[in-house]
């Protein structure tokens, strides 16, 4: 049932996200489910189970000292925030899925000029159609996991100012340390690489391709967008 | 129905005692406590869970998961050469407190102002 989910979760809120609480957690909800189907085994109608359940659960203030919390249920330090917690697990979460996505991008980006001389002769008018199809769909993962990753890091600052935390976290617990360190103009210009460079070397390419016709040996530029950012980006931090 | 004040400090007692009958997980272990009180005496959730913890946290149980029952997971406890260490003294120390309390529970053989 929903509601005793959402009644223990509501019990657990100002726990801090650890592995910890999570086992409670689940230890507490498989205990108030069992209770309550006992209690529906009874003959009690569902409310009436699900008030009983409620009301003989017992005092959060008991579960804090159990786990070692302060008692007088008073605010987290700042850094446990559950908010906080969640915005950096779901960065963490999602930086191995970037770095995936910006492999399959590249791959995508790779393929689409090879597209064009890949297709033989009764299908070569599609060709036109794959190159766009498979250039679009590298350049909108690159948009996507860029903009999520940014996305995510703004929340987190956002987060961090509301909670009176200072901009730089401490060390060990900085989610994206390499911004904390970089010299101002090494950031700007890894910014705007990271922002740009598909977009520049899908520019040069058709420049390329156009003015010298250098389709063929020409798509060999893509190559530079994975180069970058598994070779030079971490360089630029300081 | 006992009040939860009277035996608060032997909750860990009760607790180690249904695990030396075997391992068992936190609604086993409430509903066991109930049965074996013949009602009397029923440990609120946050009371069990809170007193698991602390027992988990000393070193005298331990948790250990023991796949799903009714699609629920289940976190079973066993209580530790510790935890069996800890209850003997528990129950010398009640054995103890137990005739102290008597001397100051029984009504006196014959009271002063009754005859």
């Amino acid at each position: 049932m929903k509601a005793i989910e959402n009644f223990i979760d509501a019990m657990l809120c100002s726990f801090p996200r650890t592995a910890e609480t999570e086992e409670l957690r689940q230890s507490l909800l498989a205990h108030a489910q069992d209770k309550f189907d006992a209690l529906l085994g009874e003959g009690l109608g569902e409310y009436e189970a699900l008030g009983r359940v409620v009301a003989e659960f017992g005092s959060v203030e008991e579960l804090r000292a159990g786990l070692g919390l302060p008692q007088d249920g008073g605010p987290l330090p700042a850094e446990d925030d559950p908010q906080l917690s969640d915005l950096l697990l779901e960065y963490d979460l999602f930086r191995p899925k970037k770095r995936m996505l910006t492999a399959i991008a590249a791959l995508l980006i790779i393929l689409a000029p090879a597209s064009v001389p890949a297709l033989a002769e009764p299908y070569f008018v599609l060709a036109p159609l794959a190159f766009a199809v498979l250039l679009g769909a590298g350049a909108g993962l690159l948009i996507y996991a860029y903009g999520h990753a940014r996305d995510c890091r703004a929340r987190i600052r956002e987060r961090r100012a509301q909670l009176g935390l200072p901009e730089t976290p401490p060390a060990s617990g900085s989610p994206f340390p390499d911004e904390q360190k970089s010299r101002p103009s090494r950031r700007r210009l890894r910014r705007m690489l990271n922002a740009s460079l598909p977009i520049w070397v899908v520019l040069i390419y058709l420049y390329l391709g156009f003015a010298f016709q250098l389709w063929h040996p020409g798509w060999f530029i893509f190559f530079a967008i994975p180069l970058y950012y598994t070779a030079v980006s971490p360089y630029l931090k300081d | 129905m006992i009040g939860s004040d009277v035996i608060r400090g032997y909750n860990d007692t009760i607790i180690l005692h249904i695990l030396m009958q075997g391992d068992s997980y936190g609604y086993a272990i409430s509903k066991e406590i109930e049965r074996r009180s013949g009602g009397s005496y029923s440990m609120k959730e946050t009371t069990l869970y809170s007193a698991i913890t602390r027992l988990e946290k000393r070193g005298l149980l331990s948790a250990y998961h023991g796949g799903e029952s009714l699609g629920r997971p289940r976190t079973y406890y066993t209580i530790t050469g510790p935890g069996r260490e800890y209850y003997w003294e528990r129950c010398a120390e009640w054995a103890v407190a137990r005739r102290v309390i008597d001397q100051f529970t029984s009504p006196p053989p014959d009271s002063p102002g009754d005859g």
